[in-house]
């Protein structure tokens, strides 16, 4: 609904320009001028990207060496490079297992995202998932070689951290938002204190916390930085999943806890079959952006020396003979994240709207 | 001490362009016509699926590849230089009280002002980034009035000025004011990605005093209670703010 449409300006005078320029760009010069340099914005950038990519980049499948003298993107490096991007340094002929690790973690959140199985056998799949994620990464079973953890990184890295601390956060947010909520002070006033601080410190502060304070405190379990980033992630993520929970109470209002007890159900009754179904659709909006910025924000595990699709691209680039192709590996890892992000919107509002039909 | 003024100067030059760009994508949104709407929204896409790291590296890296040396410095406006080495405007010397330009040295400028950088780059993602997610924010606010509203105002013969001043920017505001708060804090919180470009934010001196001291229990308590001091006065001071702003407009 926009101011222009609603004013109705008699013309009796056919002015063909100006009816144009109304039609096109707008009625009012205010109007005008924001269309214009919005396009002349967007021209100016869509050209400079098409030039780049296009025009003066090196095909594909030119030879590489021709990047020297392209001030273009260099597609034959992406080419050339790709893997290494997505595995990192994990040892060249075993670079089938962080593939199959990738495989098996992306197969287990399209489930969930999409909801395929019943819950019980979700939450199966998802320890299989952590447990084949320690097995085929860290090897030493089965005749498997044995990779130190240094050697993790790349995509698995980031699916891993991304999609195992959000499926776990999402039970630790639920029990935060259930202890917020109690009677019981010695529950809920904890549990403020550990939502409110979570929210309101950045995410690196807590991950600086996670890989250098809790292997200390932790000293003889010897924690890996990957194991100590799960957990702080698993924290954080909870926290904000927490407050998704708590407005979706606040949503479902006190009147149907008073129809519970009316119709004689327990507490752990109430709860499981008539509150939190409503709840869970009310909260699927807020749980969907949540996801989504959690998922982008495990980038910044790059910050604490974990090593994910971002420093992997790093290293690709990390030649002399490559230093100028630091956009390619960029817009390379950029893709990615943006395919992944938004399959997350797409199953969230497909979940909604499945939710509506019921 | 510099950590945290850095991170507050940060906070305040890129929270206040973030919010112009906001609501300049939030009302070109909203008013204009199909084509540039949509390169708007592709503009919001991108950055809500994009993750801020991936944008500052990818920002900085280019700025210092493409960016031409000192001795030929874009000069786009008197006094204004652009090189990568950073950012020169003309300053104000306060232990000489002397205002003066920079001048182009062989590897550096004399006088006048230098940004960095980190910082350059730093606040042009936080700009963007923000800034489209504030612009989505504004869309809402504008959006969420009813028809009726406009066409009430219209019928009672108010100008398109007082319109938005009398009728529609009281509702938005009133919409979209926690909104904003809130994204206005996640600026703030975000502001320790610039960890990643070498900015000396609140939480790279405490990476620094980690390395070199090595008490980190101690040094990640004492940051976490500044950040999360910081963060309760902001939102004290903005919800005053909003309390006043919306008697004002009344």
């Amino acid at each position: 609904m926009s101011p222009h449409t609603n004013t109705v300006k008699l013309n009796l005078r056919p002015v063909k320009l100006r009816h144009l320029v109304a039609q096109h760009l707008g009625a009012s010069w205010s109007v005008i001028a924001i269309n214009i340099l919005v396009l002349f914005v967007a021209c100016l950038l869509i050209w400079v990207a098409v030039d780049w990519a296009i025009l003066t980049a090196v095909a594909p499948w030119t030879s590489a060496a021709q990047c020297a003298v392209s001030n273009g993107a260099c597609w034959p490096f992406l080419l050339d490079k790709a893997p290494l991007i997505l595995f990192g340094t994990f040892p060249y002929e075993e670079r089938w297992r962080p593939a199959v690790v990738s495989l098996i973690l992306i197969s287990a959140s399209l489930v969930t995202l999409f909801q395929w199985l019943n819950w019980r056998l979700q939450v199966v799949g998802w320890f299989v998932a952590i447990a084949c994620f320690g097995a085929l990464m860290g090897g030493g079973i089965a005749g498997l070689s044995v990779v130190p953890n240094a050697q993790w990184n790349g995509l698995p890295v980031l699916l891993f951290l991304g999609a195992c601390s959000f499926a776990c956060a999402l039970p630790v947010g639920l029990s935060l938002a259930l202890a917020r909520q109690s009677k019981r002070t010695w529950l809920s006033h904890p549990a403020v204190v550990v939502i409110e601080t979570l929210r309101g410190i950045p995410m690196v502060a807590v991950l600086f916390f996670g890989v250098f304070v809790l292997p200390l405190v932790f000293s003889g379990w010897r924690l890996s930085p990957v194991h100590a980033a799960l957990i702080v992630l698993i924290a954080f993520h909870g926290a904000y999943v927490a407050e998704d929970f708590r407005t979706g109470f606040m949503a479902v209002g006190s009147g149907q806890w008073d129809a519970c007890k009316a119709v004689g159900l327990s507490h752990a009754q109430s709860l499981n079959l008539v509150i939190l179904p409503q709840v869970a659709k009310a909260a699927t909006p807020a749980l969907t952006n949540t996801a989504i910025g959690g998922f982008k924000d495990t980038s910044l595990i790059v910050l604490v020396g974990l090593h994910d699709l971002l420093s992997t691209a790093k290293m690709s680039f990390g030649d002399v003979q490559w230093q100028k192709q630091a956009l390619e590996a960029y817009v390379f890892v950029g893709l990615i994240f943006f395919v992944i992000s938004r399959g997350i919107a797409a199953a969230g509002q497909r979940l909604e709207r499945l939710q509506h039909k019921e | 001490m510099v950590g945290l003024i850095n991170t507050l100067v940060m906070a305040f030059t890129a929270g206040s362009s973030a919010l112009l760009l906001g609501i300049m994508v939030g009302v070109g949104l909203v008013v204009s016509n199909h084509t540039s709407k949509n390169a708007l929204s592709v503009f919001v896409e991108l950055m809500r699926n994009l993750p801020k790291l991936l944008l500052l590296l990818a920002i900085y890296i280019v700025m210092i590849n493409s960016l031409p040396t000192v001795g030929e410095a874009l000069h786009p406006l008197p006094g204004v230089y652009l090189s990568n080495r950073g950012l020169a405007l003309p300053g104000f010397d306060f232990s000489s009280f002397e205002f003066s330009l920079p001048q182009a040295d062989r590897f550096s400028f004399q006088g006048g002002w230098e940004v960095q950088m980190q910082f350059v780059a730093l606040w042009l993602t936080l700009t963007i980034y923000h800034g489209a997610q504030i612009g989505e924010i504004v869309r809402g606010g504008l959006q969420a009035i009813p028809k009726g509203q406009w066409e009430a105002a219209i019928a009672l013969g108010l100008s398109l000025k007082q319109r938005l001043r009398l009728v529609i920017l009281p509702q938005v505001l009133q919409q979209i004011i926690p909104s904003l708060i809130s994204q206005l804090i996640n600026l703030l919180k975000n502001t320790s990605i610039g960890l990643a470009v070498g900015f000396t934010d609140l939480m790279a001196v405490a990476s620094t005093t980690i390395n070199q001291a090595f008490k980190p229990v101690e040094v990640m308590v004492v940051i976490m209670l500044i950040y999360l001091v910081i963060g309760l006065v902001l939102s004290t001071l903005f919800n005053a703010l909003a309390i006043r702003l919306r008697k004002g407009l009344r």
